[in-house]
Formats: C-alpha cells, structure tokens, sequence
C-alpha cells in the first residue's frame, strides 16, 4: 500500500507550506532573528497545514545549525524529523482527544522538566487541542505560561474557541486560514506532475471545487482520481463520474421544469437523477449551487461572465433566460428551500422522498401556514362583504384583522412577483391580479351614486376604508394624503367602486398619478375585491362623518407634502400644471 | 463467485474496490488505488456495511475475495482475527471504546497480510469519540485499513471526511431490486410490488416479499390515513397507530428482555435471590437500558409507520403534478388517484409537512400519542 497523497507530500520546510504566507512569514522572520516564544497555537480549518507547520517548527528550531527557517536536511535531528521520517525523541506529539484526560497533563508536566535527549528543545506538539479536558488545560496552565528554558508547546486545533482561554492568552496565536483556488490548483498540478500522470483540462478546477479550500481533501480527492486514471490520464468524464458531479443537462431540466412550473417534467428530471444513480445529496447541493450562480446572474446579467468566470458564453445565456423566467424572488425563495432541506437530508430518512418534497414546496409557494392563512383571510372577508348587512356586527375586531393584514402583506407581495400558472394559483385574488395586467384607466366621472347597489355592500365596504387607508399609507404615500382626508367610498357595482373625492383637484391627481393602482391593490389586499377604481367629485362628501372619516393624526400634518399641503392649510386650488420636462 | 457480487446495483463502486483489492496484493505498489482510510456512504439499504466487509474479505483473503475460504468467510461475519468490525445497538459509539479500538488498530496483522477496521455507524461516533479517531485514521500503522460507514458524508466530522476517500452507494435501481428479488424465487407483481414499497431497501424489499405479516402492517398503516374523515376518526386512528407501536415494540423487546436479564443474573451468580456483590446495580443498569431501547423500538417503528403515510402523499402529490410512472404504493393506486382528484396539490404539501414536523417532533422526545394526535387532524 503506498503512502496517501496527503501524506507523501507532506512539506518539510516552511517555503513548502502552500497558502499560509500571513503565518510562515512571521515564524520564519522569528526564527531568523532567534525571537522564540515559549508556547504557540495554530488554528484553522481541517487540512490547512497546522499540524505540518507544528512538525517543521519543531524541525526548524532543533536542527543543529539553526534555530533557522531553512533546516539544514543533514543533521540527526533534520533526518529523524523529516516528513514520515522516524521522529525524534525531542518532539513529543500528543493526541489531546486520547490523552486529554488530567492524569494525562500532570503525567507531561512531570517529564517536561527534564533535559532534551539531544536536540536543543524539548517541542511538545499538541494536536486536537480542542479535547484537551478542562481539568488537563488547567493542569498545564503554570507549565505552558513558564515552561523550564529548554521546553516549548505549540497547540494545534481547527476550534480555538474550544481551548480554555487561560491557554490561549498564554501562546502565541496564528490563526490559518482555506488556501485560494488559484494557488491550490497550482500546488495540484505541480503534485500531478511529479506523480506522472496527466489531468485533462477542467479536471482541477473541479478537485479544488470539492476540497473546499483544503488541501487534504483536495489531494484525498486527487489520489481518487490518479486511482480511477486509465491510459490516456484522468480524463474529464472520469472525473466528473468519479466525483458524483450531477451532470448539468440534468441540472438544466430540472431548471427549465421550474421555470416553466411545470411539476410533471421535474419530477421526472428527479426519477432519472435517481435511477442513473447519483447521490440525492450531491444533486441537491449541486441544485443550490446551480439557482445561486442564477441569482448572481439575474442580479448582475451584462457583467455575469466576470463572476461566473469558468461557465462558458452560450450556458450563461441560457441562464440569463432561466433567471428571469423564474424571477429573483422566486429563485430566493426556491434557495432557501433547498438549503432548509439539505440539512434536513442528513441522516437516515430516504433521501429521495426528502428531495421530492423540496420540489414540491419549490412549485407550489402557498403551502406554508402564512399565505394560507392570508388566503383564508380573504376569502372570509369576500363572503362577509357579499352578505352584508347583520354579520359585519359580529366579524373580528378592526383591530385583530389589522394585524392579520400586516403579517401577511410580505406574502402577498411575494405572490404578485410570481408568475400565475400554476393549476391552484387561478384561485388565489392577488395571482389573478397578476394576469390581468392591462392597466386599468380610471372610467370617466359619471355619477353613479344612484346605481343600484350589488350583491356587495357599500356598507359594508366603508366598514373596511380606515384599514384599506392604512393600506395605501403603506404602499404609495401620495395616494395615501390624496385619500385620507378628503374620500370615501359612495357606490359599489359587481365591476367598479366609485370613490367620491371632495374636489376636482385631488381627483385629477389621483387620476394621474396612477392611484387607482395603488387603491385598487389595496382593495385586493384587505377586501380581496378585484374591481375597478372609479372616480367622481362629491362635494358633499361630509369627511367629518365617524362611520368612515379618517381623523389626520395631528402630529403627521407636516407629513403632508406639496399640493396638498398648501391646499389644507392655505386653501390653495390647482389653476394649471406644466410638465417638468 | 467473489465476495462483491452480494453488493446489488453498485457497479461503480465494485470496479473502484477491485482495483484497489489487486493495488494491494502488489508488493511495492506505489499507485493511488489502494488507501488506508475509506469512507462507504449511502442510502439504508443500499449495503453499506456489506461493501465495507466485503472489501475488508478480500483484503484479508489470499484470493481477492473467493467467498470460499475461511478467510473471507470469517470475514464477512465479523470473527476474522484481523478484522476488527465496530457495530453499536446503542445510540452512540463511546470515546472509551474508539481509545481500546486505537489500541487494537496498531497491532500488526496476525495471519493476512492487512488488519482491517471497519467501523458500521460512523455516524453514530459521539464528538470526542470522532476527534479521538483523527490521528489514527491519518496515520495509521503501514498495514491497517480503516474503514467507516455513514448515510452521508455530512454525517461524519469534516475533519474525518478529509482524511479518508469516499466511497458513494446508489439507492439500487427498481429495477435492479425486482430482478435480486426474482432470483430469489419471487414472482414477478410481488417483486415489483415490493421493489418500489420499499424504495430500494433491499432489507426491507425482502422482509416484504417474505413476509405476509408484514405486508398486512404496512397496509393497515396507509389505510389508517385513508380512513380519516373527521375530527373522531383522526383521534381514532392515532390511538390505534401508537397502540401497534406499543404491542410491536413490546413483542420485540419482551423476547430478548427476559432472556438477557436471566442471563446477567447467571452471570453475576444468582443464587436463590440473591446476588454478589455489584450485581443489582448491574441488574438495574440494564433494566434502565431495556427501558431505554423500548422508548426507542417505539420510536423507531412510528417514524416508520410515519414515512410510509408519507410515500402515499408523495404518490399523491406527485398523480397530481401528472407524474404516474414512478408510484411507490402500486397496491393502493386506485385510492391513491381518488385522493389526488379530491384535493388540491397545496393539501398535499400541507399534509406532507405535517408529516415531516410531526417526525421531527417524535425525534426530539414529544410525547408520541400527541404528536400522532396532531397530526392525524392535520391529515383529515
């Protein structure tokens, strides 16, 4: 059995630790300069090179012509502590998590006082620091903070914020860190060429991809590929097979049924997926990799190919089209998703089920407890309003259903955003919104206060102005000031409902500042009544009516803005308007 | 005949192992396809501990793995003298148990040529127990082979993860299940049948085909959920689920309990009614432990009856997204389409999750009667 990658090039010098330059730097100049601490920690994440740089500081500080960062290769000590070399009887390496008990830590501070074999240091290297018991860290505590001249610690651990920090504050902390992509696949190659075995192009890239920025498991991944490697080297398809990479027009199927909302086709993208055998897992996290890169690419579009810098030109617009088919909110929401269930694939629940129902809950937005709620909501209300008259008395409280409105509205906001197609979405108000999307243009003023009133009430709708006020306050300020002081609703017909506005100039405001928009969504919003906004002047109106005045908050007059504040306090009329531009 | 043709369905991993089985018989091999630490992850059922003890049979066999001699063999069941094979009925693997098993791991290997590790529930390692594993599993001693099985490779420290080469199972194919279930003289609607219920276990694909009491369980399991029309019938049918995971959990604990206190009260010298000394202490502590795997028998058996209620709404939901072909519950098809025209895709959904919370609850220790309780009315 040969030795594993990871260990066969294990370096033995600090100018061989690749990617840690903020840490080998600095040792290297203390070396040189003969600046030596008592006790070090090195921290970082798995496969960063701490344990390595431990054993070459160790190297570096017993070989006979140093302390030196260079270590000379030739002397006993250099020999004896080499990568996979013997070990020397100077440099002691302790495993915490098996001798992290505190018979273990007294039993090491009795031995450090004596004399070194033969080296000039005594080096405990202490790795796993992060299972050091508490009673074995306090154990060490006077030892590590004035160890005997000739003895020194380094703790190595991937959790520093384990260690007691009586310990820390008592070393010297280099903290490692991932290595760049860019410099990881340099040192792979090099390591492939000194192996002898050629990698196909993209073949890299795809090993620094699932190392993660580690070296170890980026040489555990490369010694799985040099194994797979047939005659003419590791080939791009061994790699990518080898790997368990979902193949990307799997992965483009399964976008493409998304986007199209199409649940037949996607759940026949994850029947294939399954029976050409690749890991549920793996698609899964290749699925969220894939709808991140499509909400870099829907957010950024012309400048995408400079993030995404190794997707070829014709997948990017392929893309492009993906992401705005599906939108960015959706793709968010369809992320989270994906993320939320990856985790809750861990285990042993069959992981095809798991992945079926994450699709589910991708195509069909509503099955959660909050838009469901919003959707009965509406619907009570709908039928309270057709019904009029006696059961308003006894529906809940404004108060109540304010708040039930104030919950919702992210939802609702979140529904308009996507497409309707779905079977279930004719039903829902606010998706049907959606679809007619022919702007509404406010029908010309006739007096309709005479029409006979429909199956709905106006009543009934006034009972719902304060809250349908409160609304629009939310979505258009404008609109909100044009509104809250000076109308009311007079008449409601099963195709409009005719606002009365005390006078002509906020009416044409209204009018053009598109507000019967806004009004309208907010009808939608609170009523789930999807009728047209018709405006008439009603001078009558009397605003100071209780039943549907809405009193100005005093303290938010000088809210008030433009027109509409010279028109209340000084009484000013709109004689002309000219366009700006 | 070769120790790898009892993996079904894993073609890819089998080549991967052969290769490495020959790498090791080589003497100065210095090529990559043969490594000290392996990681088997996979699906339930798709053989992860029987990949691992056959690749740990043919590292030991002096024949890569004939599946005659008495190496493989011993082997396979776990007895080989240097195949040290780690498997738990508890719910963890104890630091004190990986630090003897370190130990062990470091002799040099007595009659083959490796001494091979094979750790069945990776996943199952405590935190310090995993960390304890770390320096051995990077460097072991030049003839020992580590291997360890997890569901998936998130199940197991990363730092664990980047010391070892993993090995991916696939779910076996339907397909594949039918014709390993045909061979084994089924017919051919009862392979079928049991192919797709189990969803590729091949554990539980058997167990089906061969059990008639099984079958009528897991029935009666999806019809419960079929049968709730109303508020009564929810709580109805909760109380009789958890009922059968009592009486199940009961039959199978009841068997091995009496049995296994005789024998520690054997052991530790009953005589008339007394003990030696220590002995009740030992008699309590694995009383405490019975009760213990009960609560866990019970738990085990809901979260099954759980996942099965949740296949059915999966059929469901996925007749109403006009997905057919994939059915998992083709016994119950006709009950199964009725559902699906009666209700809408966003019901399903809903029911589904209800499902999954309702096991997440069972998984942090909620009173079952309760959480079925709650979700059987979700489900009416």
């Amino acid at each position: 059995m040969s030795l594993a990658l990871y260990r066969k090039y294990r370096p033995s010098t600090f100018s061989g630790v690749i990617g840690q330059e903020h840490v080998t730097e600095p040792l290297s100049n203390a070396l040189e300069s003969g600046k030596i601490h008592h006790a070090y920690l090195f921290s970082g994440p798995r496969g960063c090179g701490k344990t390595s740089s431990a054993r070459i500081m160790a190297r570096s500080l017993n070989c006979e012509k140093g302390p030196t960062p260079d270590p000379c290769g030739e002397c006993q000590s250099c020999k004896d502590l080499v990568a996979n070399g013997p070990g020397s009887l100077d440099v002691i390496e302790l495993d915490a998590a098996t001798h992290g008990l505190v018979d273990d830590a007294r039993e090491l501070r009795d031995k450090a006082f004596f004399a070194p074999v033969n080296s000039r240091y005594k080096i405990y290297i202490i790795d796993e620091a992060h299972q050091l018991g508490p009673g074995a860290a306090n154990a060490l505590l006077k030892v590590v903070e004035e160890p005997p001249p000739h003895v020194l610690f380094i703790f190595a651990t991937t959790e520093p914020e384990k260690l007691i920090s009586t310990i820390r504050s008592r070393t010297h902390h280099y903290p490692f860190r991932l290595v760049p992509p860019g410099v990881l696949a340099t040192h792979l190659e090099k390591v492939c060429a000194s192996e002898g075995v050629k990698v196909a192009k993209g073949v890299i890239p795809l090993v620094v991809r699932a190392s993660g920025g580690s070296v170890r498991d980026a040489l555990s991944v490369l010694g799985q590929l040099l194994a797979g490697a047939g005659k003419e080297g590791v080939t791009y398809e061994i790699a990518i097979q080898l790997l368990g990479y979902t193949d990307g027009a799997l992965l483009d199927e399964a976008i493409d049924a998304i986007a199209a909302r199409d649940g037949g086709t996607l759940f026949k993208a994850i029947d294939r997926v399954i029976e050409s055998g690749h890991d549920p897992r793996r698609f899964t996290q290749d699925f969220l990799e894939r709808l991140r890169d499509l909400i870099i690419v829907g957010a950024v579009e012309e400048s995408a190919s400079q993030i995404l810098r190794e997707i070829p030109e014709d997948q990017l617009q392929r893309m492009g089209t993906q992401a705005t088919l599906i939108g960015t909110a959706n793709l968010i929401r369809s992320a989270d998703i994906v993320a939320a269930g990856l985790t809750q694939m861990r285990g042993a629940t069959a992981p095809r089920l798991m992945l079926e129902l994450i699709c589910g809950r991708i195509l069909l937005p509503g099955g959660d407890d909050v838009s469901l709620i919003s959707r009965i909501e509406r619907l009570e209300r709908v039928q309270d309003i057709s019904n009029s008259g006696a059961p308003l008395a006894t529906t809940q409280p404004a108060a109540k259903q304010n708040t039930v409105v104030n919950k919702t509205k992210p939802e609702t906001k979140l529904e308009t955003k996507q497409v309707a197609k779905s079977e279930v979405g004719k039903k829902d108000p606010a998706e049907v919104k959606e679809e007619v999307k022919a702007p509404i243009r406010a029908a010309a003023p006739t007096p309709s206060a005479n029409k006979p009133t429909g199956p709905i009430d106006a009543a009934a709708l006034r009972r719902f102005w304060p809250e349908i006020i409160e609304n629009v306050k939310k979505r258009r300020r404008l609109t909100w000031s044009l509104l809250s002081s000076s109308a009311h609703v007079l008449a409601v017909d099963d195709k409009a409902i005719t606002i009365g506005i005390v006078n002509a100039g906020a009416r044409d405001s209204f009018i053009r500042s598109g507000s019967d928009e806004i009004l309208r969504s907010a009808f939608i919003d609170v009523t789930g009544l999807d009728l047209k906004i018709e405006c008439v002047v009603d001078a009558t109106a009397n605003t100071s009516a209780p039943s549907f005045r809405v009193a100005e908050d005093p303290s938010d007059a000088d809210q008030l803005s433009g027109q509409e504040l010279l028109m209340r306090e000084l009484g000013a009329q709109i004689i002309s308007e000219t366009n700006k531009e | 005949m070769s120790v790898f043709d009892l993996l079904v369905d894993q073609g890819h991993v089998v080549s991967v192992l052969l290769e490495a089985v020959a790498a090791s018989k080589e003497k100065n091999n210095s090529s990559q396809e043969m490594t000290h630490a392996w990681l088997f992850t996979g699906p339930p059922g798709s053989g992860r501990s029987s990949a691992a003890l056959a690749f740990a049979a043919a590292l030991v066999c002096g024949k890569s793995g004939c599946n005659n001699c008495l190496d493989c063999k011993t082997a396979l069941t776990g007895s080989h003298a240097d195949v040290e094979l780690v498997r738990t009925q508890g719910l963890s693997i104890k630091i004190d148990e990986v630090r003897e098993l370190i130990g062990r791991a470091s002799w040099s290997p007595s009659v083959g040529n490796y001494r091979v590790v094979v750790i069945e529930d990776a996943d199952r390692l405590t935190e310090s127990a995993a960390n304890a594993l770390l320096k051995a599993i990077e460097e072991p001693g030049l003839r020992t082979v580590w291997l360890m099985c997890a569901p998936s490779a998130t199940d197991v420290l990363p730092t664990i993860r980047s010391r070892t080469r993993s090995l991916v199972l696939r779910t076996p194919s339907i397909a594949a299940v039918v014709a390993l279930l045909e061979k084994e003289d089924f017919s051919q609607p009862m392979a079928n049948f049991a192919a797709r219920a189990s969803q590729g276990h091949i554990g539980r694909a058997r167990h089906l085909a061969k059990n008639t009491e099984a079958r009528s369980r897991r029935e009666a399991i999806l019809k419960i959920s079929l049968l709730i029309t109303d508020v009564a019938s929810a709580f109805k049918a909760a109380q009789v689920l958890v009922d059968a995971a009592k009486a199940e959990a009961e039959d199978e604990t009841e068997k091995d309990a009496s049995a296994e206190l005789t024998a520690l009260k054997e052991a530790w010298g009953e005589q008339g009614s007394r003990l030696t000394q220590g002995g009740s202490k030992a008699v309590k502590e694995l009383e405490k432990d019975q009760k213990s795997r009960a609560t866990r028998t019970v738990r085990d058996y809901l979260d099954r009856a759980l996942l099965d209620i949740a296949t059915l709404y999966r059929d469901v939901l996925l007749i109403q997204s006009d997905s057919k072909e994939t059915t998992i519950n083709i016994d119950l098809i006709s009950e199964i389409t009725n559902l699906a025209n009666n209700s809408t895709p966003q019901a399903t959904l809903r029911k589904l999750e209800a499902i999954m919370s309702a096991r997440t609850n069972l998984a942090h220790n909620a009173a079952p009667l309760l959480t079925i309780e709650a979700l059987m009315v979700s489900l009416k």
